[in-house]
């Protein structure tokens, strides 16, 4: 009784000690993410794993007045504003790179900072009040607002949904009909072939075939579109769920399909009011990981499209990032909206996701 | 009654996305009427070339709204691969960032891509006798960006040079006899990016082996049949490696050293000098090691031939160019020559100059502003003053040069003999 006693501890030591290490490497990572995403490049830089300070701590910070420069684009509209302005940049963040600068409007600031030359300096806690609450939030915010507006990780956001979801329904739709047609027609040689040829798109790579495939859609005058695009990531995305939809069909009793039939049902109709609802947890299973796949697929995207109308959010994340220059704030930034969506409907749909998995993989 | 809903909201999301489906790159709604120009852009979002890229077309888009300048925009081993990728396919771009060398000019030449910009180019606008003829009967395949490209820079910061009582090195030796001296303040004489493999050929052999040769031309002409890459030239160019890490000048462990490590090394001051091409200028984001910085030529190395003593090895600048596919529509070819003159316009070359992008600007009746940073002085002055000699993937390219490249840095980390690489190198060569 006592050995089982210290079995069932030692067991359970054992068992938490994996949980917890497995649930900080999971988690650790991200948390990692978020708070460096609030961190400016100069402090990434110089410590990787220190929370973030200078872009919090900004009342402080100092501003060179600078000259007008083709490389600083005004943040307003300058045909209909055409108030003066004074140009200022930090001396800490991204200095000399006019990343970080803002546009005071001249008849807001008092006169003793208007008798400053260019190349003079100003703290931010000299300017007007609202003007410094102002430069504060866009400071805090900067790693943001520079990932969505320079990387125009909008449109990559909303093509990511598009490609995402529609690729993710079309493959559930034609894996059920496959998978119905593989295990409960009566064409088991047939099926068997199919199968197979099935199995095998499996085991091809993305990397092994991109460049015939980039040349066949060109042919075809789909590479830059986001049918093409759909269409490839539903070709790859097949073969792994018509392999889970057919084991998990071929679980659902014959006698089922049998009545259905016997009461007059079409094929259309056994397939849509029997296989169907009785394949949601499969299909739960297949969406995850078709979804989740396409949302960070990265390889094809890049290839297949072109033009920032149809190029998805990895490769938004992959352009803060190059041999000569990384901007690590901004791309952690796009890393976390990239991120954020997959994250919240994990956690909306936590229970029914998690039942789903469960049910994929035991009732097949 | 559930039913009919999802029905609808299904139908209401196809109608909805289902246009876009079908709508190819950015010639959905919104370019109706405008001309087209399909466009491969060099950069990214995160350096400068990319943000002014972008700056750039906004604003040319804005005063023309009638041409839509729609351009793919990548950078480094990604755009050479995407073009070669979109040229086999037949996707040619009307307009593209292009050299005319055998690593920047090949793909295009290959796929007879190549257009003649000479009668197009308005001789009171661009100075002609700046760009530099790019083919035998004097075509001129793209805009440079600015005048020759020099790749065999030293970089050096005077400053950490006066505190450790250093003055500039005239001879090879002045660099060995720094190495004590360098390394007991704890830091290296020399930083090199060993980790990629074209640093070495285009940053530091351009320049050994023409002066080893006394031939600025060595390299063309090797390549032309008239020397052979296993001549004697070539394997003491080779040797002259071993001899840099046999002296401490240069680690072995240069070779994992990457371009970003490179600068950063540079710039942390954990080192003399830094090997890099003139455009690293614009990338030396300390400012007082960028004002500190001086820009030389190689000293004078051991057997050196007399004739090429502070000699930079230099090659056509890339820049922007034309199809010939963009130029056999006369809308497009019009649309994309508008945009280069908006590209190349004074105050956009002014820019570039500030930026360390580029070395002299190719436009006639250029002022040069007076205020520009002291290295962006240091690039000119250094432009003025060096003999020009050949850069080696200007016109070693594919196998041979990918074997150059990989045998230097087999050599410094002491994998390979120099004869082996330069007989590899010889096998490979395509004349």
């Amino acid at each position: 009784m006592e050995k089982n006693t210290s079995k069932h501890i030692i067991g359970r030591t054992v068992a938490y000690i994996v949980f917890i290490s497995w649930t900080l490497i999971t988690i650790l990572p991200i948390f990692w993410m978020a708070y460096s995403s609030f961190k400016s490049n100069e402090e990434l830089t110089r410590n990787i794993y220190a929370f973030p300070y200078e872009l919090f701590h900004n009342e402080d910070d100092v501003y060179e007045i600078i000259a007008p420069q083709l490389n600083v684009t005004p943040d307003y509209d300058t045909e209909t504003d055409t108030r003066e302005r004074m140009i200022i940049e930090s001396t800490s963040i991204s200095p000399g790179r006019r990343l970080m600068v803002h546009f005071l409007v001249k008849e807001d600031l008092p006169q003793e900072i208007l008798s400053r030359d260019i190349g003079d300096t100003l703290t931010l806690s000299e300017l007007p009040k609202q003007m410094r609450r102002e430069i504060s939030r866009k400071t805090m915010l900067f790693n943001y607002t520079s990932a969505i507006q320079r990387g125009g990780l909008a449109q990559k956001f909303l093509n990511s949904l598009i490609y995402a979801g529609v690729s993710t329904f079309l493959i559930n739709a034609l894996s059920l009909m496959v998978a119905f047609a593989l295990s409960k027609m009566q064409f088991k040689k047939l099926s068997l072939i199919v199968g197979g040829l099935i199995g095998f798109g499996y085991l091809l790579s993305v990397n092994s075939v991109i460049i015939p495939l980039f040349l066949m859609l060109s042919k075809m005058g789909l590479t830059d579109t986001h049918i093409g695009i759909i269409l490839v990531y539903t070709a790859f995305g097949l073969p792994l769920a018509v392999l889970l939809d057919t084991q998990f069909i071929s679980g659902i009793p014959g006698s089922l399909v049998e009545s259905a039939r016997i009461d007059g049902a079409s094929t259309w109709r056994v397939i849509v009011s029997i296989i169907v609802p009785m394949a949601i947890p499969v299909t739960v299973t297949v969406s995850i990981i078709t979804a989740l796949g396409i949302w960070n697929e990265f390889l094809l995207v890049l290839v297949l499209a072109s033009s920032e109308f149809t190029k998805s959010l990895p490769v938004g994340v992959f352009s803060f990032s190059s041999l000569t220059s990384t901007q690590l704030g901004w791309q952690l930034a796009a890393l976390m909206v990239a991120t954020a969506p997959a994250m919240i409907v994990y956690f909306i749909f936590q229970r029914r996701l998690t039942e789903g998995v469960v049910g994929g993989a035991i009732k097949g | 009654m559930k039913k009919g809903k999802v029905f609808v909201l299904a139908l209401l999301v196809m109608v909805m996305i289902v246009p876009s489906l079908w709508a190819q790159g950015a010639q959905e709604a919104g370019t109706d009427g405008k001309v087209v120009v399909k466009t491969m852009a060099y950069g990214d979002n995160s350096n400068q070339e990319g943000v002014n890229w972008v700056r750039i077309v906004n604003s040319f888009e804005k005063e023309n709204p009638d041409i839509d300048i729609d351009y793919e925009m990548l950078y480094d081993e990604a755009y050479h691969q995407k073009v070669v990728a979109r040229l086999a396919a037949g996707d040619v771009p009307d307009l593209a960032y292009m050299g005319a060398d055998a690593r920047w000019g090949l793909p295009w030449k290959e796929a007879g891509q190549q257009f003649d910009h000479t009668e197009f180019l308005d001789p009171d606008y661009y100075d002609l006798n700046l760009i530099p003829p790019m083919d035998m009967n004097g075509e001129i395949y793209e805009i440079p960006l600015g005048t020759s490209n020099i790749t065999t820079v030293l970089f050096m910061n005077t400053r950490l040079m006066d505190e450790l009582g250093l003055s500039a090195p005239e001879t090879y030796e002045d660099m060995v006899a720094m190495v004590p001296v360098a390394r007991k303040a704890g830091i290296e004489v020399l930083t090199i990016d060993g980790a990629d493999g074209w640093a070495w050929g285009s940053c530091l052999m351009s320049a050994v082996v023409a002066r080893m040769s006394g031939d600025p031309q060595w390299v063309s002409k090797a390549v032309a049949g008239e020397y052979s890459f296993d001549d004697k030239v070539m394997i003491d160019s080779l040797s002259f490696l071993n001899r840099m890490v046999d002296d401490g000048v240069l680690l072995e462990k240069s070779v994992l050293v990457d371009y970003g490590a490179n600068v950063s090394n540079y710039n942390n001051e954990k080192a003399l000098f830094m090997v890099q091409g003139q455009w690293v200028a614009g990338g030396i984001e300390n400012p007082e090691v960028a004002n500190a910085t001086k820009m030389i030529a190689w000293p004078t190395l051991p057997g050196e031939k007399p004739g090429l003593e502070g000699s930079v090895a230099a090659a056509i600048q890339v820049g922007y160019g034309l199809t010939k596919q963009g130029a056999s529509d006369p809308e497009v070819r019009d649309a994309a020559l508008k945009f280069l003159r908006y590209f190349f316009s004074h105050a956009e070359t002014t820019q570039r100059l500030r930026d360390g992008a580029i070395v002299a600007p190719i436009l006639k009746d250029f002022e040069v502003p007076s205020d520009l940073p002291s290295i962006v002085k240091e690039k000119v002055a250094l432009a003025q003053r060096a003999p020009n000699t050949d850069v080696i993937d200007a016109f070693l390219s594919g196998d041979a040069n990918e074997a150059l490249n990989t045998g230097m840095q087999k050599i410094v980390s002491g994998q390979s003999t120099p004869e082996e690489v330069a007989m590899q190198v010889e096998s490979l060569v395509q004349r």
